[in-house]
């Protein structure tokens, strides 16, 4: 994901609040459902909003947790409310993206069933090796694993994960060869990697900057579009020498569809400006994000291009759904 | 060692003021209230005060989840005591010897046990956190997928001793948790097993509809069955730990204390584990075994200090390594990241005082904790004075709440219900419940272990027996085994008895 100038963020936000003074908000509370347990990403996010929206529009916001079968579980609950702006969805790229792919009849599709409303927030995977990895950069890491081919294992917080995907994608691209080993959450991954036991991984960055910069792990290339801030000396991959290759994760907010298009730029005009608020960008940058707040039909394209893009990667490798 | 000392010191005075010890009340309290109510975890707790705290400074923001996680595992035993259910899946192994005891009339010495022994399980995790926190924190690191999986299957058969009466049964009661444990998805291919072509299936069995299930429903079918118990709460039972519970099993609290550290520090085990391996260890070692499962202060002693010690021990790697131990401390590392505070290995660098701060907060916690400990008993004890036909259905109620609560899906109700009806009659059947539940928390760590071992190894099983710490625990769990067949326990002795 990259970001947008913040012309085009401010054009929406001016847009949007010209059609604000249209549509008036539904007054019944305004659910955001969160399809994980409480604690991750998504979860600060929905509070993080509701807490501004709340304030801004001075009416309740509930978040409500609704998690079972990757996040299926709240998008089908989500996917059947009327679109009334009472229920928004935080949705992560996965679920609209990769798990329609990964499993049969998941029971609602990203593009027919949902009414776009904005990316919120993205992050970049970090691919990083084990210091014994005799590698510095990502050609030096591709022709170690074309010498050693079957030998490296990698690591990944889960099947279907976009860590799990976009190393795939990457073997794919290079021509190379490695395990994948799913870990429950990019956490216990971590101890595998320090420990020596996997070789390397593509994790998300707040999951393994602590020991990058410990020295535990080597960061080889990041998976932005971009460098990233905190490590300005780590070269993307696509300037290593990948073409066509990101990898990362980001949650959006969607609704119901059917929505009516006043209301849905309404809501898109007050989650943007929630998000822009300084303490939102501070808070979620703590958890390794960066706030996106982009266009509806941004989002649009990011889940139509992502979908085709996992696709091709998922049968190539033979993850068939099951 | 002054150094540490003074930044210990500073650590109290950085924590102590700006009211703190009013966050710490009411934290711990709220803490007591979510771990008693049967479906509302620690983790829980955490992650929703998490978004709480988001307007309070990173101390006090650290302070409150602190205590609410102290708290919410202390206050799981309260509903393990009374009602024979454990708040938590930490406090399940509280049951055992908790619920006989306020069976007996005793539901308030219980209690004092289990205050003392959880103050003292988070006393002495907390020292060893404040000691060797980094040391400890590298241990952990040694210990992947091979060493996981011999570390449950020696939990599995230490677990044998648990049956209490028949082993056989015990075994059999264990086998249906590991049966239960594979159901569901497998994390490597993610291959459905048992699952039928059911997606509910596919996703598993949750550990926590089962533990409400196989206790709580259990519980009040039970009731339902049996004559009318007359509450015996009015029988003389003091409320105050008494301080010959402590010094009779010394022992065993500084074993269960060490065993609830070193397991919180683990990363991917939790304190349902430590609680199951510290009574477990108390029974092997124990001189009246026999009390065991009947109402022994000594096994709910062991199982109250190893759930405690476990919260400071799964702090230590979030703070060395910013590898959680536990899933509460995982989302507590959330929080630190929120509030803008570093974990992991450079914390030692950047800001060693961080470590201090931690320490002087789960004292406070814990000192909080005593104080409710010998307040609340008193208001606790007249859940027993109600009719157990009026008590049942409110606590069945709480059951399917608790269970629907963590994914709100109405098929945890149904595993719920099955559940609590396999329960009650391998219950009447005298088959004891606890290897069951174990086998459930074990197979699952035992069952991605070795699969995972053998995708890193390539389907090879020789560093299952060939690095230093697995071959080490491998021949720990061997000896585990060969020392519960029961001629060669005696044969040793009698060998020994003879030179």
């Amino acid at each position: 994901m990259h970001r947008r100038p913040l012309l085009i963020a401010a054009a929406a936000i001016a847009a949007a609040s010209r059609a604000a003074a249209q549509e008036a908000w539904p007054t019944r509370p305004t659910t955001i459902v969160v399809p994980y347990v409480p604690g991750g990403p998504s979860d600060i996010l929905a509070r993080t909003l509701a807490q501004q929206l709340q304030a801004r529009l001075g009416q309740p916001f509930v978040v409500e947790n609704r998690t079972g079968a990757n996040g299926a579980v709240a998008a089908q609950y989500v996917a059947r409310q009327p679109p009334d702006g009472a229920t928004l969805f935080v949705a992560a790229s996965g679920i609209l993206t990769i798990n329609p792919l990964l499993i049969q009849r998941i029971g609602y599709d990203a593009l027919r069933d949902f009414t776009p409303i904005t990316i919120a927030i993205s992050a970049s995977n970090l691919l990083v090796v084990n210091p014994s990895v005799p590698a510095n950069t990502l050609p030096e890491l591709i022709a170690w694993l074309r010498a050693n081919p079957d030998r490296a294992s990698y690591g990944s917080s889960g099947i279907g994960s976009s860590e799990h995907l976009g190393m795939e994608l990457f073997t794919q691209r290079t021509g190379t060869r490695a395990t994948h080993v799913p870990y429950q959450g990019g956490g216990a991954a971590v101890t595998d990697l320090v420990g020596g036991t996997l070789q390397m991984a593509l994790l998300n960055m707040a999951t393994v900057l602590p020991q990058v910069q410990a020295g535990r792990l080597r960061a080889i290339a990041i998976g932005g579009r971009a460098r990233h801030p905190l490590l300005p000396e780590v070269p993307t991959v696509m300037e290593s020498g990948v073409a066509d290759f990101t990898s990362g994760s980001w949650h959006s907010i969607v609704a119901p569809r059917g929505m009516a298009e006043p209301l849905a730029a309404r809501i898109h005009g007050e989650v943007t400006a929630a998000l822009q608020a300084p303490e939102v960008a501070q808070r979620l940058g703590a958890t390794g994000f960066a706030v996106e707040a982009g266009s509806r039909a941004e989002l649009t394209a990011t889940i139509e291009a992502e979908t085709m893009r996992w696709r091709d990667v998922v049968s190539r490798a033979g993850l068939a759904a099951g | 060692m002054t150094d540490a000392f003074n930044m210990l010191l500073g650590g109290f005075a950085h924590v102590l003021g700006g009211g703190a010890v009013w966050h710490a009340l009411w934290a711990v309290l709220i803490g007591i209230v979510i771990g008693a109510l049967p479906g509302l975890t620690a983790t829980m707790g955490v992650a929703l005060l998490t978004t709480l705290t988001f307007g309070m400074g990173p101390n006090v923001a650290m302070l409150v989840l602190v205590c609410v996680y102290v708290g919410a595992i202390y206050g799981g035993s309260r509903s393990a005591i009374l009602l024979n259910i454990p708040g938590t899946p930490a406090s399940a192994a509280s049951t055992l010897d908790g619920f006989p005891l306020a069976r007996q009339g005793l539901a308030g010495r219980a209690m004092g046990i289990s205050t003392s022994g959880s103050w003292l399980g988070t006393l002495f995790g907390t020292l060893i956190l404040a000691l060797f926190a980094p040391s400890f924190g590298e241990f952990a690191l040694k210990f992947g997928s091979y060493e996981m999986f011999w570390v449950a299957m020696f939990g599995i058969i230490i677990a044998g001793s648990l049956s209490g009466g028949d082993p056989l049964k015990g075994y059999i009661a264990g086998f249906i948790g590991l049966f239960v444990a594979t159901i569901g998805q497998e994390t490597n291919h993610a291959y459905a097993r048992f699952a039928y072509g059911n997606g509910d299936l596919a996703g598993g069995l949750g550990l926590l509809p089962v533990l409400v299930g196989v206790f709580g429903v259990a519980e009040v079918l039970s009731a339902m069955r049996g004559p009318a118990v007359r509450a015996v709460s009015s029988k003389i039972d003091s409320v105050i730990p008494r301080i010959r519970d402590i010094t009779q099993y010394w022992r065993t609290i500084l074993r269960s204390g060490a065993l609830g550290t070193f397991i919180g520090a683990m990363p991917g085990l939790g304190e349902d584990i430590a609680a199951w391996t510290s009574y477990a260890a108390a029974k092997r070692a124990s001189a009246e075994r026999e009390k065991f499962g009947k109402g022994s202060i000594e096994g709910l002693m062991a199982a109250e200090t190893g759930e405690s010690a476990c919260v400071p021990g799964a702090i230590i790697p979030v703070l060395t390594l910013a590898v959680p131990g536990s899933a509460p401390a995982a989302v507590l590392m959330a929080a630190m990241m929120i509030h803008g505070l570093n974990p992991g290995p450079m914390l030692a660098i950047t800001s060693p005082e961080f470590i201090y701060q931690i320490v002087a907060m789960l004292v406070i916690a814990d000192m909080v904790k005593l104080f409710y400990g010998l307040v609340l008993v008193k208001p606790l004890l007249w859940i027993l004075l109600i009719p157990r036909a009026r008590l049942m259905p409110v606590v069945f109620v709480l059951c399917t709440v608790g269970a629907f609560a963590i994914t709100s899906r109405l098929f945890d109700i149904w595993v719920m219900l099955g559940a609590g009806l396999v329960g009650f009659v391998l219950r009447e059947l005298r088959f004891p419940m606890a290897p069951l539940v174990l086998g459930i928390v074990l197979g699952d760590l035992l069952d991605k272990n070795l699969l995972r071992g053998l995708v890193l190894s390539g389907g090879d099983l020789t560093p299952f027996f060939t690095r230093p710490i697995s071959m080490g625990l491998c021949a720990l769990t061997l000896l585990a085994a060969a020392w519960s067949i029961p001629g060669v326990a005696g044969l040793f002795r009698r060998r020994r008895a003879t030179a």
